[in-house]
């Protein structure tokens, strides 16, 4: 069994982070903070990052992003939370695939790579 | 030429559909009414609440605002309409009717019959098991009635009736033109020129009977012996239709020329594209030329390195969003889905289009005319990438993807060839794949200088 977590880019996960995305835009024009020609401009800039080659690339994308417009940091904080839930989720299955075998050991072993 | 070392270069030009029979019409740009703050955050609101992709969604906020900026006037409604429209059209089956292309229309009855289904089968011939079935006895039936159906060309169209010999001498005097006009515009440095010089002369024409003209060269250096030149083949059958689709035009729109000039028009601006194909060629071999005698690789490994090299330049310079919407569920460089193939014809459009302008101004045609006509164009080639995407989509539904239904293709029409059926060879489409989108999506003359200067 490998050592290193890689996660997959999910198609669904992009669009929630698009979504998300949209509905800062949409808060944002209505609530005054933002001009129609910024939304715009921002809406270029994210739509230059597609297609994302990997889960790697979405977030360094993204998180360069929010970089130069912090107005846009919740997107950032879900890609996070998302990678970690993910991560976490991986590596309960593959303790769950060692205690199965009984490999307690290697099990432990799972929580110590991830420290 | 770019996907890989030893590629033959065919190059279909049939930029106004001279074989399905459409008639280009002349449509101005909808107009949209500016886009208050609040307006716009209503309608992105209701469009994510209708569940339509979110990708969609930025793009026409993007238009929206543009068309705003540019100070359009007119109905927004009818925008949004049109765009709520397409996510249904990408989500619901089409039907037959809606391909005006004869190809699309077979390959979507080919899929709907499931006579091509994405079964996995084997095949003794082939060697190897396959990820579709083709029902080829069915296929060939199918085929045959389409081209029953097929109406039968008029005394009207069968007009070419010169000699070989004068038609070479016309082509080769149209691809000295267009030489020149490329010069005198600037896209070509003396030394480009003189690399082309080397690649090929404007004498090396062959007159051949199909309906596509495509330039020919094997190597992956520039040739030692005359002999080894590169080629334009010239399809007859290809003139035939671009005067007759030219002719029409000319005809709405009341332009008055004559036989002659709509016969000198329609091979520059086939030529045109079959130049953009040899300056695409040439720049790569310079580049091959100038890493072999530096960096003692082997010649096809440089090849294919120059090859990836410039194609990823163009890619990252010309990002074109359709074609990676298109490429999203698609493997990565396969036959039918490699990039480079797109940008292949994209640039070879873009030397077309040109071309086309400057001889409809040399013939007489006024600026505004010709303005027109590229317009007319334009709105052609969208009308056709949206019925390309809905085959793209109406296959996705049958569960191929591009590549596994080109693959499929290849194997009917090598059937056709081994049954000798290859009258019916032209049911199907010359070249399949993101290839195509290039004829829809040209780069434009600044692009295309931008290519030359980067790569030269």
């Amino acid at each position: 069994m490998s050592t290193t977590l890689s996660l997959n880019l999910d198609n669904e996960l992009v669009k929630k982070i698009e979504k998300d995305y949209l509905q800062i835009i949409i808060d944002s024009l209505k609530n005054g903070s933002l001009k129609l020609n910024e939304a715009k401009s921002h809406t270029k800039e994210f739509l230059s990052f597609l297609p994302f080659s990997s889960f790697e690339d979405f977030k360094k994308k993204i998180g360069q992003f929010v970089l130069q417009h912090p107005q846009y940091q919740k997107i950032y904080l879900s890609i996070l939370k998302i990678e970690e839930e993910i991560k976490t989720q991986q590596i309960l299955n593959r303790m769950r695939a060692f205690i199965k075998e009984n490999k307690f050991d290697e099990a432990l072993k799972v929580v110590t790579e991830k420290k | 030429m770019s996907n890989g070392a030893a590629e033959i270069t065919k190059a279909k030009v049939s930029p106004m559909a001279p074989t399905e029979g459409t008639k280009p019409k002349i449509t101005l740009p909808e107009a949209k009414e500016p886009l208050p703050k609040n307006l716009a955050a209503t309608r992105l609101e209701e469009e994510l609440n209708a569940g339509i992709n979110p990708e969609e969604v930025m793009r026409s906020f993007i238009e929206e605002v543009e068309a705003k900026d540019n100070g359009n006037k007119g109905d927004n409604v009818k925008q949004e309409k049109k765009h709520k429209k397409d996510q249904k059209a990408k989500d619901e089956k089409p039907t037959e009717k809606e391909f005006i292309s004869k190809v699309n229309k077979i390959l979507f009855k080919l899929l709907d019959t499931n006579i091509i289904n994405n079964t996995p089968s084997s095949d003794p011939e082939w060697g190897y098991r396959l990820e579709y079935t083709v029902k080829i006895d069915q296929a060939i039936e199918l085929l045959e009635r389409y081209k029953a159906n097929e109406p039968k060309p008029t005394k009207e169209d069968q007009t070419f009736s010169e000699t070989t010999e004068i038609l070479r001498k016309e082509a080769t005097e149209a691809l000295t033109r267009v030489i020149d006009v490329f010069v005198e515009k600037g896209f070509l440095s003396e030394e480009l020129q003189r690399q082309i010089r080397r690649l090929i002369k404007p004498s090396n024409i062959e007159i051949v009977t199909t309906d596509y003209h495509r330039f020919l060269y094997l190597k992956n250096t520039f040739p030692e012996e005359p002999e080894d030149e590169g080629v334009i083949q010239v399809g007859v059958e290809l003139i035939n239709l671009m005067e007759r689709d030219l002719g029409r035009i000319f005809s709405e729109m009341g332009i008055g020329l004559s036989p002659e000039q709509i016969r000198k028009i329609a091979l520059i601006q086939g030529l045109s594209h079959e130049f953009g194909h040899i300056v695409d060629r040439v720049l790569r071999l310079m580049e091959i030329e100038k890493r072999i005698t530096s960096a003692g690789e082997s010649l096809s490994e440089t090849a294919i390195r120059v090859d990836r090299e410039i194609d990823d330049f163009l890619r990252r310079e010309f990002p074109d969003e359709e074609l990676e919407e298109i490429l999203k569920n698609e493997p990565e460089n396969g036959t039918f889905t490699y990039p480079g193939n797109c940008y292949s014809e994209k640039i070879a459009t873009g030397f077309e289009l040109i071309g086309l302008t400057e001889a409809l101004l040399s013939e007489g045609v006024s600026a505004s005319d010709v303005d027109k006509i590229m317009e007319a164009l334009y709105t052609e080639k969208s009308r056709r990438l949206e019925e390309y995407k809905r085959l793209i989509s109406f296959s996705r539904q049958k569960g191929f993807n591009l590549e596994t239904l080109g693959e499929a293709i290849d194997h009917l029409a090598y059937y056709l060839k081994k049954q000798g059926k290859t009258d019916l060879r032209d049911m199907l489409p010359p070249s399949f794949g993101i290839r195509t989108i290039g004829y829809y999506r040209p780069l434009n003359p600044d692009q295309i200088r931008k290519f030359i200067l980067s790569n030269c």
